[in-house]
Parts: C-alpha cells; sequence; structure tokens
C-alpha cells in the first residue's frame, strides 16, 4: 500500500470540506459548518497500474485547512511534506480565483519538493448548469492558467459528486507514476533476494512508507 | 623662567625698576608690580615659558642675579590683594556676601580669593587655582580658597564638575605631527610612483629578447638606485630596525623607498621582497602610468623595510576597513550611546524643575501646573530612554563575541551600562510626591535581573505581538482538535491515523512554544 499526504487549501466556502466529505463518505451536507483549524480524514483507493497484474492500493492522508484568514498561519505545518496540494476555488465567485493563486505562489514558492502535484479544482459545477447559470469564472480562463503553472485541473461539483472520484484518481495516477521507479525498484529487489533463498528482513515488514502495523 | 633671554641681562637695571615697583613688560608694555608677575606674565601669556621643570631649574640659577632683591624679601609669592574689601569699622555692617549674617568671631570672615568679597567662613569654603592676578588659572595656578560664585563661574564649570577643553591643543600638536606623516607618506609614494613606472617602463623596452632579459635586471637595480639614494652599508653593523649584527647567515638589504640597510629575517619581518602586481593592486589610488600591468609578465620584486610599508599601506587598509560592515556589538553600543546622551540631556532638565518645583514649596507657592506637566513628561521621556538603553545593553550581553577583543569590549560594555542605568535610574524612581497619581500613573518601570533568556530579544513592535498571540491561539485551538481527533481514532481502533495526528501534535507543540519562546513575557499563561 502506497500512503500520500493530501492538503485542501483555499478560500473560505468554496467546498473544501464538501469535497473531502464527498470522497470519503459520498456524502453531501447542505448546511455544513466551517471548519476549524484543519480537520483530518483517510481514504484508500485501487489504481491499476499497467505494469502490474494486481491493482494498486494507495491511502490518501487528507489534512482539509480551513479557509478563513484566522487560520491562516496553520497551513504552512500542512502543505509541508504533502505529496499532493488541492487548491480549490469557488466557480461563481472570482475573488475565490484570486486566492487560489495566491495559494499556488505560496506552494511553489514554499514548498521545495519538484513532485508536490498541484490540483487546481473549481468548485459548485452545478451551480453553472441549467437556466440559472452563476458561473462568474470561465473555465478557459482557469486552465489558462492551470496550464501556465504546469498544474491539473478540472471544474466538479460536491453536491453531485461529478467528477470528485476523478480527482482523487488522477492524483493517485500522478502520484504513482512518479514513485512507481522507486517502488518497482525495491519490489525487484525482494524477488531477487527470494530466489537466492535468503530471508530479507525488509520483506518482512509492510511495504513503502507504510509506517503503521497492526499493533502500533 | 626665560626672563633673562628677554629684557637686558644686566642684573642692575631690573632691579632698578624693581625698585620703583612697577615694570612693564617688554613685549605688550602691561604694568607689573613685581618681578615675579612679570615672569609669570611672560610664561604664560606670551608663551615664552619652558616646561615647568627646566624653568624650575634656570629660576634656581638665575635668582642670584635678577631675582635676588625678591628672594629675600618674598619668598613666597602672594595673591594680588588689590580687589579685597575692607571690613567695615562698624561690626554690625559686616556682613557675609554669601549669607547675609552678620559675621563674629565665630563665623569667622574671610576675603574671597578671587572676587575680594569678605564672606563668612562656611561660605568661602571652595578651593580653586587662581594665579598672583587673583584670576583663575588651571594650569599654572595655586590652590585658594574662594566663594561660590567663583567656583562656579569658572569656565567650563557645570554640575558634573570641572571640564577643561583641551581640545585645540590636542588638535595643533596632532596636526603638526599629522602634517609631518603625511609629507613623508607623499614623499614615499612618490618614490613607488617613479619606481614602478621606471621599471614597467625598463621591462616593456627589453621584454622581447632574451639577452635583453638579462641586462635588464642590472638596468634595472642601477634605476632603483638613482630613484632612492641608497645608504653607504659599509659602515652599517646593525640591521636599522632589529639592530641584530649583520653576518654570513644576515645579509644586508635595501629598502627601496627609503634606502636604509635592514635585515631580511623572516622572524622580525623588518624588511619582505613584494612583487610589483600586489603593490599596484593595493595601492590603485596613485596615478601609475600603466594602470594595469598584470597582463604583462613582470615578476620583479621591490623590497621595502617594515615602516615604510607601515606609512603606505597601513592608512589605506585602515580606510578600507572603515568601509566594512560595523561589527553587531558595535552597532548596538552606538545605540546605547545615542540613547546616553539623550538620558544626560534629559535629566538635568528634570532636576531643575524638580528643584525649582520643591524651592517653591519652601515659600509655598503652589507649583505652577506647567511645570508639573513639563517634569511628568520628562521623567517618562527618560523612563522610557533607559528602559530602551537597558534592553540593548542586555542584548549586547548575550551576542556571540567573534573574538577575544569583542568578548573585552563586551565586558566593558555589560559594567558600563549596568553602572550607568543605576546611577540615572536613582532620581527618576522615587516618584516625586508633587505628580499626583492622577496625573502620572505610576509607570512600573521594570528592570529585573533575571529575566528569560528569550525575553532580551523582546523587541517586537505591538503589531508583530498582537499576530504571534493570534496564532498562538489558533495553535492552541488546533492541538485540542487533534486531541480530540486522536481520542475518537483511539475508540474507533484506527491505529494508523492516530500515528499520524500525534506527529502533527507534537508539530503543534512544538511551533507553539516557539511563538511562546519569541513572545517572551509578552506572551499569556
Amino acid at each position: 500500500m502506497l500512503q500520500f499526504k493530501l492538503v485542501l487549501l483555499g478560500d473560505s466556502s468554496v467546498g473544501k470540506s464538501s469535497i473531502v466529505h464527498r470522497f470519503v463518505k459520498d456524502s453531501f451536507d447542505e448546511l455544513r459548518e466551517s471548519t476549524i483549524g484543519a480537520a483530518f480524514l483517510s481514504q484508500t483507493i485501487k489504481i491499476k497500474a499497467e505494469e502490474q497484474e494486481e491493482d494498486v492500493v494507495i491511502k490518501f492522508e487528507i489534512w482539509d485547512t480551513a479557509g478563513q484568514e484566522r487560520y491562516k498561519s496553520l497551513a504552512p505545518m500542512y502543505y509541508r511534506n504533502a505529496n499532493a496540494a488541492l487548491v480549490v476555488y469557488d466557480l461563481t465567485q472570482k475573488d475565490s480565483l484570486v486566492k487560489a493563486r495566491s495559494w499556488v505562489e505560496e506552494l511553489k514558492n514554499k514548498v521545495g519538493d519538484e513532485d508536490l502535484v498541484i490540483f487546481l479544482v473549481g468548485n459548485k459545477l452545478d451551480l453553472c448548469e441549467g437556466e440559472e447559470d452563476l458561473r462568474a469564472v470561465d473555465t478557459s480562463e482557469a486552465k489558462a492558467y492551470a496550464e501556465e503553472q504546469n498544474l491539473l485541473f478540472t471544474e466538479v461539483s460536491a453536491k453531485t459528486g461529478q467528477g470528485v472520484k476523478e480527482v482523487f484518481r488522477s492524483i493517485g495516477e500522478k502520484l504513482y507514476a512518479s514513485k512507481k521507479d522507486e517502488i518497482l525498484a525495491k519490489k525487484n529487489r525482494e524477488l531477487g533476494n527470494r530466489v537466492n533463498n535468503s530471508v530479507d528482513i525488509n520483506a518482512q515488514r509492510p511495504s513503502t512508507n507504510d509506517t503503521t502495523t497492526c499493533c502500533s | 623662567m626665560v626672563l633673562d633671554n628677554v629684557i637686558s641681562p644686566n642684573p642692575s637695571f631690573t632691579s632698578v625698576e624693581s625698585e620703583f615697583e612697577n615694570i612693564n613688560c617688554p613685549i605688550c608694555s602691561k604694568e607689573f608690580h613685581d618681578l615675579q608677575r612679570l615672569n609669570k606674565h611672560l610664561d604664560t601669556d606670551h608663551k615664552l615659558g619652558l616646561s615647568t621643570q627646566s624653568s624650575n631649574e634656570i629660576t634656581s640659577q638665575s635668582r642670584d642675579t635678577s631675582l635676588s632683591l625678591q628672594r629675600d624679601s618674598n619668598e613666597k609669592a602672594h595673591i594680588s590683594r588689590v580687589r579685597w574689601k575692607k571690613p567695615s569699622r562698624n561690626l554690625k555692617e559686616n556682613k557675609c556676601h554669601g549669607c547675609k549674617r552678620i559675621m563674629n568671631k565665630s563665623t569667622g570672615m574671610v576675603n574671597c580669593r578671587s572676587c575680594g568679597e569678605l564672606f563668612c567662613r562656611i561660605h568661602c569654603r571652595n578651593i580653586i587655582k587662581l594665579n598672583l592676578e587673583a584670576d583663575y588659572d588651571p594650569i599654572d595656578g595655586s590652590w585658594y580658597h574662594c566663594c561660590n560664585e567663583c567656583f562656579k563661574k569658572r569656565p567650563g564649570y557645570n554640575d558634573f564638575g570641572q571640564v577643561n577643553d583641551l581640545t585645540t591643543d590636542f588638535v595643533s600638536v596632532r596636526s603638526s605631527k599629522n602634517e609631518d606623516k603625511k609629507l613623508r607618506q607623499l614623499q614615499l609614494e612618490n618614490r613607488l610612483i617613479r619606481l614602478i613606472d621606471g621599471i614597467t617602463e625598463i621591462y616593456l623596452r627589453n621584454k622581447d629578447s632574451i639577452v635583453a632579459a638579462f641586462r635588464m635586471n642590472i638596468e634595472i637595480s642601477r634605476f632603483e638606485t638613482t630613484v632612492t639614494a641608497w645608504k653607504d652599508d659599509t659602515a652599517v653593523s646593525r640591521c636599522n630596525i632589529c639592530l641584530k649584527q649583520f653576518g654570513l647567515l644576515l645579509r644586508k638589504h635595501h629598502c627601496r623607498l627609503c634606502g636604509e640597510v635592514i635585515c631580511d629575517d623572516g622572524t622580525t619581518a623588518c624588511s619582505s621582497p613584494i612583487p610589483i602586481n600586489v603593490l599596484l593592486r593595493t595601492t590603485q589610488d596613485l596615478p601609475y602610468k600603466m594602470k594595469n600591468i598584470d597582463s604583462l609578465d613582470l615578476e620583479h620584486e621591490l623590497r621595502l623595510c617594515r615602516n615604510c610599508i607601515q606609512i603606505i599601506f597601513v592608512g589605506r587598509k585602515f580606510k578600507q576597513d572603515l568601509l566594512q560592515k560595523k561589527a553587531l556589538i558595535l552597532e548596538k553600543y552606538e545605540s546605547i550611546h545615542n540613547l546616553s546622551l539623550v538620558i544626560d540631556k534629559l535629566l538635568p532638565q528634570f532636576k531643575d524643575i524638580l528643584s525649582k518645583i520643591e524651592n517653591g514649596k519652601d515659600t509655598n507657592t503652589l507649583p505652577v501646573e506647567s511645570d508639573i506637566r513639563e517634569l511628568t513628561r520628562l521623567r517618562e521621556k527618560s523612563l522610557r530612554s533607559l528602559s530602551t538603553y537597558n534592553n540593548v545593553s542586555r542584548q549586547i550581553g548575550i551576542i556571540n563575541p567573534t573574538n577575544g577583543s569583542e568578548k573585552r569590549i563586551q565586558e566593558s560594555i555589560k559594567i558600563a551600562s549596568s553602572k550607568y542605568i543605576n546611577e540615572k535610574m536613582l532620581p527618576l524612581k522615587t516618584i516625586p510626591a508633587i505628580l499626583n497619581p492622577l496625573m502620572n500613573k505610576p509607570q512600573e518601570i521594570d528592570l529585573p535581573q533575571t529575566k528569560k533568556f528569550s525575553d532580551l530579544f523582546n523587541t517586537l513592535s505591538i503589531k508583530e505581538i498582537k499576530s504571534l498571540r493570534e496564532e498562538l491561539m489558533v495553535l492552541k485551538e488546533q492541538s485540542f482538535m487533534i486531541q480530540t481527533m486522536i481520542d475518537a481514532a483511539k475508540t474507533q481502533r484506527k491505529f494508523d491515523e492516530v500515528t499520524t495526528l500525534e506527529g502533527n501534535l507534537k508539530e503543534l507543540h512544538d511551533r507553539a512554544t516557539e511563538i511562546q519562546g519569541k513572545l517572551g513575557s509578552e506572551g499569556f499563561e
């Protein structure tokens, strides 16, 4: 099992918690209270890997931070060492994209990790359909920005669940792709050891960077 | 004293004059009562005096001739009594000029030696140096009693004591010495320019052929002697600087700038050969013909003695050092020095107003409100300056000294500043009773001796403190949240989550203590 740290950033009331809850619990609450500090959730997904017969299990440790300015000082603690960051904005609020841009900036400046996957997510897609179109941010505009900054980009709806699962899946695939070489190398070494008929201590332990064991 | 040199050495002439009790100064024709005063006048006013010791010697010799009369009648010269006031016949009228009391046997009656007024003994107790004209003379005068007024009237007198400004004397001595030094430096620099210009020229002329290169060295050394006359070394047996005997092992060398004969002992570094391009690089301000000979393949060296190196290069190095950034400890010292200037200016003002009000109390007049306001303002200002002073001086105390001398400086500053604070705090500590508590809220000036280490750098602005407090509060909130999450995860047997959460809890905790440290005494709890 692979384990990745994922953090959600964005202006307040853009729907970060709703996206996480849709992903983790597949539920939606119209009257969600605003998050205090940062909430922690975890979820595992399976993705298909090309070289391997079996699916790869990925566990996300998700830190859902509060968007309010008051909690801004907490954010560095959670995006530090993160493997992926979801920068969320509200499709019906122009200002929220500005805020999202500043988050992207901060991430690029403060996190030295080249492999950090940043996913720009526009939420509340459900409000942009039908007769009452509340859309304030054009898809093209956000997409251009994402391409310029080399970010992944999509528009989702936490309410309907549209696109949410795909976000996490593509993050998982991207992360797996970047870590694949390490993992395969390790696996091959284990196999090699087994052929040599010697005992590999590492083989006794759970694979990869999963520090937990059954009775820790 | 140089009287004999100035006036005619004929003793009879002077003695005749002295019988008339009036002598004119031969230079300014000022009148004098006796020779000794004239002597003093010549010594001090016309600067004819030699140093004290030698003039005493001359005195003892010349007394036999010109001052023979004086010696008999007037062994110790008396101060002029021209200004002295005579006491009145009517005893009731003899009042002390200071306290206006009638003087009698028990109070005593003395003339102030300076102004001549009559005083009772108590009010004529100060001593100052006066010359025989009864004028203040801090250098050549002798000690005499004087009244308070004359005591305070002296030029340079202030509350802290007597200040004699000798800066101008000092500057004149220094400037003449510096002038000499500069001339010497200019001379040496000119020689250096000529040497280097000449050598490069010879080099450029000869560099193309190998035969010429051999001849070149001879030509250069011949050229060197034309710029600076080398001292004849046959008579010299010792190095001019270290005084070591020359011999088989210690060879004679000539400094190319001053021409002195010196050794090349490595331990004393009396002289050292310096490559021409190094010389050029370090003295780039000089007007050489060829500014850049690095490109040339010139490897000639000039032997310079230690003194010349000192004269030419030390000043330059000093200037360069001045351009460099000052050490932190010195920067901080400068700021406390400036603060001390402010405090020194404020405190006398404070004391003046305080004494004015206190005097008013004696005569039962109510203090003027503007005075009280001013007093309060001055006191607050001084207190503020002092507490800043205290803060900065303690910052100096915890700077890590980079070398031994910095450490010594640090120690000295520490001692001096703590002394200064104690001294200056004293008058401010006791809140004057006049300042009623409504007008002046008792200000807590805290100078606790033991404070937390981190407090010392607590120079945060109020805004910063606010934001740090806010952050600390958020951290505490979050810690609490995480703790509840941990508990929940434990009950749900999600132990892998517990590990992650506990890691985060620790991180939160570390950050909180860090901020707590930054805030120091400004934090809560």
